[in-house]
């Protein structure tokens, strides 16, 4: 095989990992494959669906258009990253109530997304969600749902700030 | 009998599903998430033609490419596995007015629409595979291609299929009621055309399967992203010439389908056939050009209607003519002209008609093949 192959080192999930991969294997399939964390799905392949997004030194990512060898050193959250412990972060907890997705393949996408997004502030109003949550694609729900659930999740986030 | 009270009741209670915690934790099970130990990965080399005849591939250079285990052209599929009558296995085939194509897994001897199957690589990895496809010459003689029911209509269009000499692949008429007394008794009729422009499933995870043959006891486990594991069970058998009882589907989370994938695709069958092959598993994921390109299309017909009312507002009876473009191969085991009737016979809805009449015509065109969507014509 003449691929040309490098080492990379990065934070995955607070954990240091290290793996070695083709230079031109997109970070979603090192995440995928190498990793082994199949929560992060791959939707379109180009960018659009936002489905693969992970968080890359704490933005949200699309890991299809970032090669994996361009994560080196850098601290990468995944679907299976947000949950502590074993129990929900309230995100996924008020995804669940809400009933906030059907087949589930983009979920994981809108778990980073939305999650990032309630890190930075939880005030926000119905339209700036949809605004923020308009690179993630779904073909189940029409959306309806899934903002609910951010718009639930936001709540809760606050009350627990406001203890 | 007693009454449901407090925690039993159901009906009108908000349920959470049982299988969310998982999938939000990212610890779904689909079909791409499956690791087999020795398993190979393919990719289909795609026709870049509507409409042409096959004059030669050349895979050569891409069967000599390092990590290539293999490449299967129209040339091998022929031994590899059985030819593919649609809608056999569950007597579809029979239907009055409906004339039934053979063809193979993969293109022989023309293709018949943009994303038509030419070849399948076996290799180490995706990467590679996709690398060979880019290797293989395909020579092409292109035909003129029917590009609407219109075109197809015309006896001058080129058959899609040779054998069937036109394109109207189905004519067939459907009734219930008594139209003709629905006239009589009408004080006036009232025209209209209806017409729905193609529509396509575009599920957020494209098609996908593995295949793995045990060359041992000679059966097949395949994991696909399927609403249908019976069917693929039913089907993939005769294909490659093993009983019911040598074929095992298994159907963990499918990441939407919305009627795509009920049918058995041509790539299940030569994915099926490769494994066997080779002797090792397969997995082939499907890439979002290529499900756009050849997972499957929906509607696109026309239906014109004469309806028998009442000046007090009754609608009493209509007789109709649809016309559907039913792409190029029929779905197996579901073929398109089937769905043809469920519109018409969908179409009154709750009404209550004396008598409903429709003549129905269904042309092939060189388009991807139109497969079940939802209810026909139910939803947009």
């Amino acid at each position: 095989m003449s691929e040309p192959t490098m080492r990379v080192r990065f934070s995955v999930n607070g954990a240091a990992r290290e793996v070695t991969v083709e230079a031109r294997k997109t970070l979603a399939d090192v995440i995928r494959e190498d990793l082994g964390l199949t929560g992060t799905h791959v939707g379109c392949e180009h960018g659009v669906c936002g489905a693969c997004t992970v968080l890359v030194d704490g933005d949200p990512v699309r890991s299809c258009l970032m090669l994996g060898v361009q994560a080196g050193g850098s601290d990468i959250v995944t679907v299976e990253g947000v949950a502590g412990d074993g129990v929900m972060h309230p995100v996924q907890q008020a995804f669940w109530d809400s009933h906030s997705f059907q087949c589930g393949f983009c979920t994981p996408g809108f778990v980073i997304t939305a999650y990032a997004l309630l890190r930075d502030r939880t005030e926000l109003s119905e339209a700036e969600v949809r605004a923020e949550l308009s690179g993630n694609l779904c073909r189940c729900t029409g959306y309806q749902s899934i903002v609910n659930g951010v718009l639930a999740a936001a709540d809760r986030l606050q009350d627990a700030g406001k203890e | 009998m007693a009454q449901a009270t407090g925690a039993a009741r159901q009906v009108g209670a908000s349920v959470r599903r049982a299988e969310d915690p998982r999938i939000l934790t990212g610890a779904g099970r689909y079909v791409d998430d499956i690791v087999l130990p020795g398993m190979l990965h393919a990719a289909f080399l795609r026709s870049t033609y509507a409409h042409a005849r096959i004059t030669g591939v050349d895979a050569s250079a891409a069967r000599a490419l390092p990590g290539v285990v293999a490449v299967y052209t129209g040339d091998e599929v022929r031994s590899m596995t059985q030819p593919i009558v649609p809608g056999t296995a569950v007597g579809m085939h029979l239907m009055p007015g409906l004339k039934t194509p053979t063809f193979f897994a993969l293109a022989t001897d023309k293709v018949r629409f943009v994303g038509d199957p030419v070849a399948l690589v076996v290799a180490e990895s995706r990467y590679v595979a996709e690398d060979a496809i880019d290797l293989i010459d395909v020579e092409y003689d292109p035909l003129p291609p029917v590009v609407d029911a219109q075109q197809a209509l015309e006896g001058s269009s080129a058959p899609v299929f040779d054998e069937l000499g036109d394109n109207v692949i189905a004519r067939y008429p459907i009734a219930f009621g008594d139209t003709d007394a629905a006239f009589a008794e009408a004080d006036r009729v009232v025209g209209a055309t209806l017409a729905v422009h193609r529509h396509q499933m575009v599920p957020m995870e494209g098609r996908g399967a593995i295949a793995s043959y045990d060359p041992g006891p000679g059966t097949l486990t395949y994991y696909a992203s399927t609403q249908s594991p019976h069917i693929l069970k039913l089907l993939l058998g005769p294909q490659l010439q093993l009983a019911p009882e040598q074929v095992r589907v298994l159907a963990g989370d499918v990441g939407g389908a919305f009627g795509l994938k009920t049918t058995v695709g041509r790539e299940d069958v030569m994915l099926a056939a490769a494994s066997k092959a080779v002797g090792r598993p397969v997995k082939w994921i499907e890439d979002r050009s290529e499900h756009l390109s050849s997972s499957g299309q929906a509607r696109e017909e026309t239906l014109d209607i004469e309806a028998a009312v009442t000046d007090d507002g009754r609608l009493l009876g209509i007789r109709g003519r649809l016309t559907m473009d039913h792409g190029a191969y029929p779905g197996d085991p579901f073929p398109a002209s089937a769905f043809a009737g469920a519109i018409v016979s969908m179409m009154p809805g709750p009404t209550r008609l004396r008598g409903l009449s429709c003549d129905i015509t269904v042309v092939t065109t060189n388009k991807c093949s139109y497969l079940a969507y939802r209810g026909p014509w139910a939803s947009g």
